[in-house]
This record gives C-alpha cells, structure tokens and sequence, in this order.
C-alpha cells in the first residue's frame, strides 16, 4: 500500500531582496503513514515550517518557490495539481493548525462563524445545520459552555481556548492529515498538556495522521511515533521515536538531549551545551551544516555532505562515521561507517 | 545569617479604569497580591507558575521598578519600599535584571562597546581609559571576542545579544539579579550555553539569582529553592529536587506531572494531572482558595476560607487545606 503522504527530494528556496538564495529546505524526503504521528524538530531556521507549508503549497509568493521534489498525497502529486485542486485538498484532506492562533482566526468574526463557514461552503450544510455542527465541534475539542461561547470573538477566548477553536476549524473537513506547527509553543505546560491530549484523543477516534513541529523534544518523546531531526534544511536523522531517544545516531540529536535541562534528573552536574551557533541558511552550506560545531567533525565533513544512510534497520542518520551515545566527544572518529546491512567496517 | 533579600507581603495591584475623558477607576488588576519569601546570599530562587500569575510583577515590584501597593522589600535589611528615586539611586546599581528579549533593551544605532559602556559611566564606576578596559573584561567574562565591541546589536545572534544584556547587567557590579526568562526566546540549543555562563558568574562573582521562567527542567537546573505562583499568591515554597520528587499542592503536582520529559519510555509510564479550564482572571479572582475553580480535589471550604502557606517539613511550605 502507498504511504498516506510521500515527500522525495524536496527544496524549496527563498530569493532574498538583496539577490541572494536561502535554501530553507535542502532535499528533504520522507514518508507517513494512515494513523501515524510524525514530530519533525530543530532549531529555529531549520526549515521546519517550510517544510509543512510546501505540503500544504502555502509558501510566500513570490519570494518562496519549490525548487525540485515531489510531494504525494494518497498517490497524487501535490505539485503537479492546479491552484483549484490544491484548494480542495486543503480543505478537505490537510488541516494544518499554527502556534499563534490570533494571526490565523478573524478578529472581527464571531468564532462560532469561523468554524461553521468551512461546512457551509466545503460540506454545503446549511447556516443552520452548520451552526450546530459547530457548537458541536466546539464541545468535542473541550471548550466549556459552546451554546454560551458561539457567538464570543477570538479576544474573548485565551491563547489555549484559541488554539482549541483552531483543532475545531481544522476538524470540520474530516482531514486525513492534520499538520500542527509549535502548536503548543505559546502555552503554559498545564493547558500544552490539555491540548496535546485532545490531539491524541481525536487521532485514535478519526485515524488521522499528524506531523507535529515543535522544538520541545519532551513534547516529540511524548506524542511522536517517529521523528525526524532537522538541522540546516535537512534531515539529519529519523526513525522511530525510541530509537532517536534512546540510540541517536547524529552527533547534533546527541547534543541535543544531552544539553537539555529535564525535570526528572535530580544531579547537579553541569549542562552540556553544543558550542557555537546554528547555520546562516543564506549562506551556502558546504559538507555537514553540522561540521562546525561537532566534536568528531573530520576534514571530510568539512568537504562533502553525509548523505541520509541507514543505520539500522528503519533508522537513518546523516554522519559520516558510527557515532553512538558511548562515543567519548574527545575521540577522533575512525573508521568511516558504511550502509548498515553492508559489511560493516565497524562491527 | 541574614537574608540577602527579604520579600514581605508584597502586593502590586494595577488600577483598572474606564472612561476617555474622565477616568474612574473600576477595580483593580490584582497581579500580585501578597506574596513573602527570602532569598540569601548566593543562592537561586526559581520563580515559576503560568503565564499571567504575577512573576514579572513580582521581579519588578523587588526591583522598586514601580513603587509596590503594599507590603516590604528589604535588600541587607534595608528597606527599599518608599525609599523614592533619590534613595533609592544608592540601591539601584547592586539590583539589576535580565530579560527575555535583549534586543529590545538595546540601542539599534549604538555599537556594542558602547552600550556596555553606558552604565559604567553613569554611575561613575570607571573613568577615562579605564571604561573600555572594563568593558573589555565584561565580554570577556560573557565569552564575547573583543573584535565585537564596535559591531551594532543586529549584527548579533540571539544566544549573543543575550550576552550583551548580561554584560550590561554585570557593569554595574551587582550582587542580585532579576532574570526574567533569560533563554526563553534562544534556540534549544544554545540555551544551555547561556544557563551555564549564568551559573559560572554566579559562582565566580557571588550572586544571588532570581530566576523566572517557564521551562521548568531550567528552572530545576540552576534553583536551590523553587517558588510556584498561582495567581498573584504563592501556592508553595521548597527545594527544588523536593518539589518536583514531593510537590504538595495540587496545583503544583499538575504543574509537575504536564512537564514533558525527552523519554519515550518515561512518557509512555506517566500519568498526567489535566486541570481543567484556565487561569481565572487576576481583575475578579475567585474567593477563598484562588485555585478551588480548577482543583481536582477541592472541598467547600476551599471556596471560601483562603488557606494560608505553612509550613510541611523543612523548608517546605505549601498553601492548601488538603494536606
Ligand atoms: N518568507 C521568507 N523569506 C525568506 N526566507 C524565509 C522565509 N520564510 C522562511 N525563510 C527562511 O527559511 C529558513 C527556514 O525557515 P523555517 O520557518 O522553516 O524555520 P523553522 O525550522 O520553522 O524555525 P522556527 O523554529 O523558528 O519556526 C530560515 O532560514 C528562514 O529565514
Ligand atoms: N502595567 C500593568 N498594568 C495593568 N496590568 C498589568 C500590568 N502589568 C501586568 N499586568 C497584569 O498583571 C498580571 C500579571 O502579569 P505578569 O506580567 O507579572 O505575569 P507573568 O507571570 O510574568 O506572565 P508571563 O509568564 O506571561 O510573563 C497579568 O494579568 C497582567 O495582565
Ligand atoms: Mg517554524
Ligand atoms: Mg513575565
């Protein structure tokens, strides 16, 4: 069976005012299954939210363009389809939610409007028909009172009911994939931890499959089937949630978990940080995005980009050498690493 | 030995008023509302709780920022409320803060050295020569080349700019720093560079921290002690390993179990504690527990009869009649 979305070989780019080229995502390929939740982090500029919003073909025009890829969705190439198809699988089979729900609802529209228009116009309910659908909607996404909240503007609902009103628009086509981009950045931990719930309850109950963006890695550890790490306009490393938690095979995912502070860990030993800075995505990136800031980098990854290869059954990470959680930093790297499934060098 | 600062029923209220031409005063915004804790020499106070309960507030009203509604700050066991500008101008120096967003704080048109610069002269510290010898060690000290100095704050990186706030905030020589959400706005990845630089100043130069922030794994990190606000009140007081191994109050133990933590395995094992509802607003807070509306173990009582923080074992303090 096809999978339910298929991304091959994306990039998309931006032409900057000044004629310069910023490569936001840089050969991107992955795929997604019916039911499954995919987490995609990174830092800040790695192309996450380009990513999605060249799924969903909502890119700043005319600066934004894809540059090369292909992107299926049930078998159909998304970049091949007219503006007018487009709109019918945005609003009917991709829903996409953003971190700041003020700047994606009408401040001047009662919210009980916003969410009925998309069943008037796609599901050609009547206003009627449409308006209890949408009290509806709003009970099952857990907002208290929705006969007395209907008719209230976004500013009367605060930043966790906003983003409440925003899973209801999302869910009113029914969508096979629901993209929710930081969607719970904005929030305090107690109402991150209602939304992230309500999420996972509407997953099961309609089989929807979610790509979730977020910085947060507890939030991935917690929701995520699989992950995928992005680092300079590329995956550096995906698999499933367990093993890039528990095996991480990319020296920027190590650093990463290991410079996070966590509440669960009661010593006092000083934090880990990675040095340096991320990546100028304006500028060219020649070798590993990574090379600059890595303990093992080696000329090599100075020279030539890590392709994505696979490290172990279903997990594929883009290094140039076998780097593992038991690597001392202080160690130069050996060896380089072949295919896993080859003979390896390494055993 | 006597507390570095000392916080005392503290309440800083906002005036509500309505009216374009004539302004009447309609209530009040109670963003802090009688809170008391000490801070000693050289330690970290973590100050947590959701967005809104007051912590912001409650950094600025220590720092005299605005003159508190009511209450006591004292700072070596002098009083600083209603000392007004001029006394206070003798404090101001050893009580800086950290904020969430440096770039806001800096001069877009003034170069780096310059604006570490400013502070230092203003308050006479060095002279001549000497300033941009300071100034030197300052971003030294914060891991900035001095090659910066006459670079502009656009030129900068988030994880940098934060340097520069620091560097401006340790000109002065202080010995108690507000840090309101000092890496909130940087990438993971850089955070923990800057916390790390944090705790080493606070090592080599001996200062006493108040940390605010909502990512509650950094605030665990670099705190002794852990305040939990609710609301413009302290709901409890402990150490930090105690309050989240034992956290007492309902509202905290929520708070503690919505913390995401980067385990799959220990996500999959844990319970959560989902409060229903949001924060209630600070203008009409509900009467007697402030936290009865969306606590899952409340009892009449709660509703009506505030429960005061008391003691529950060493150092621990919790304001519920639950326990
Ligand atoms: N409209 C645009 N014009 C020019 N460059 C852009 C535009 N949108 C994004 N970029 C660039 O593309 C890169 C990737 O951006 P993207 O928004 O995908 O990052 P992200 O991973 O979502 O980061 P964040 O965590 O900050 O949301 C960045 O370097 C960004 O500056
Ligand atoms: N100058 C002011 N005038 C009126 N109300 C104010 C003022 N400053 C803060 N408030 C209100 O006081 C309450 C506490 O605000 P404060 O900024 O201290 O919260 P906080 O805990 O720091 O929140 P956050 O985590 O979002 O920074 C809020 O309801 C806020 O709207
Ligand atoms: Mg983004
Ligand atoms: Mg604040």
């Amino acid at each position: 069976m096809t999978h339910l979305l298929e991304v091959r070989n994306l990039h998309t780019h931006f032409r900057t005012p000044g004629g310069g080229l910023v490569r936001a995502v840089d050969g991107v390929s992955f795929s997604l299954d019916r039911g499954e939740t995919l987490g995609i982090v990174g830092e800040s500029g790695s192309g996450k939210s380009v990513t999605s919003l060249s799924i969903m073909r909502l890119l700043s025009k005319p600066a934004g363009f894809i540059a090369g890829g292909e992107i299926h969705l049930d078998g159909r190439d998304l970049l091949a389809m007219s503006e007018r198809e487009m709109r019918r699988v945005r609003s009917k089979e991709i829903a996409m939610i953003f971190q700041d729900p003020m700047t994606s609802l009408n401040p001047v529209v009662p919210v009980g409007r916003q969410i009925a228009e998309p069943l008037r116009v796609h599901m050609r309910m009547t206003p009627r028909q449409a308006r209890g659908q949408a009290i509806e909607l709003m009970g099952r996404v857990g907002i208290p009172e929705p006969h007395q909240r209907v008719d209230d503007y976004p500013h009367q609902f605060s930043g966790g009911m906003r983003q409440r009103v925003m899973i209801a628009i999302a869910l009113t086509c029914n969508p096979k994939l629901l993209i929710a981009d930081e969607p719970t950045t904005a929030l305090d931990v107690t109402i991150q931890a209602q939304i992230l719930e309500l999420i996972r309850q509407l997953q099961a109950e309609l089989e929807m499959a979610v790509i979730i963006i977020t910085h947060d890695l507890g939030v991935v550890a917690g929701v995520a089937d699989r992950v995928n790490v992005m680092y300079g306009g590329r995956i550096v490393e995906s698999g499933p949630t367990d093993y890039i938690f528990e095996q991480p095979r990319m020296p920027y995912t190590i650093g990463l978990l290991r410079s996070v502070p966590r509440v669960d860990d009661d010593s006092d030993n000083r934090l880990v940080p990675i040095r340096g800075t991320p990546p100028d995505m304006g500028k060219p990136i020649v070798g590993c995005a990574f090379a600059p800031r890595c303990d093992h980098a080696h000329s090599r990854c100075l020279d030539a980009a890590p392709t994505l290869r696979t490290v172990a059954p279903d997990h594929r990470a883009a290094c140039h050498f076998d780097i593992t959680l038991d690597t001392p930093t202080t160690a130069a790297p050996s060896v380089p690493a072949i295919e896993w499934g080859g003979v390896s060098s390494n055993p | 030995m006597q507390p570095l600062v000392q916080v005392n029923d503290l309440k800083m209220h906002f005036p509500l008023r309505k009216g374009i031409v004539v302004q009447r005063q309609i209530g009040s915004v109670k963003a802090v509302d009688g809170i008391s804790f000490d801070i000693d020499e050289g330690e970290t106070l973590g100050l947590v709780g959701e967005s809104g309960c007051g912590k912001s507030t409650a950094g600025r009203a220590i720092l005299q920022v605005r003159k508190p509604t009511a209450g006591s700050v004292r700072f070596r066991g002098t009083e600083l409320v209603g000392l007004g500008k001029a006394g206070m101008s003798v404090y101001r120096r050893h009580l800086q803060m950290i904020f969430q967003d440096p770039y806001a704080s800096l001069n877009p048109r003034i170069s780096v050295g310059e604006a570490i610069a400013e502070p230092i002269r203003v308050h006479g510290l060095r002279h001549g020569a000497d300033v941009a010898q300071r100034v030197r060690e300052l971003m030294e000290m914060v891991g900035l080349s001095q090659s910066m100095m006459t670079r502009y704050p656009h030129e900068f990186s988030g994880g940098q700019r934060q340097r520069i706030g620091i560097a401006r905030a340790l000109a002065v020589e202080p010995e108690f720093i507000v840090c309101d959400e000092p890496v909130s706005a940087l990438d993971v990845s850089i955070q923990a560079q800057v916390i790390n630089l944090l705790e080493d100043l606070q090592q080599r130069l001996n200062l006493t921290y108040l940390f605010i922030a909502h990512d509650l794994g950094a605030v665990k990190h670099v705190s002794n002690r852990i305040v939990v606000m609710y609301l413009g009140k302290i709901v409890e007081i402990a150490d930090s390993v105690e309050i989240y191994r034992r956290p007492l109050h309902p509202y905290s133990k929520a708070l503690v179990s919505a913390v995401p933590v980067p385990s799959p395995k220990l996500e999959r094992k844990r319970s959560r504690i989902l409060l229903n509802g949001d924060l209630p607003s600070p203008i009409n807070p509900p009467s007697g527990c402030r936290f009865h509306t969306r606590c899952p173990i409340a009892i009449k009582r709660c509703a009506t009869e505030e429960p005061p923080l008391v003691e529950h074992g060493s150092k621990h303090k919790a304001a519920c009649w639950m326990i």
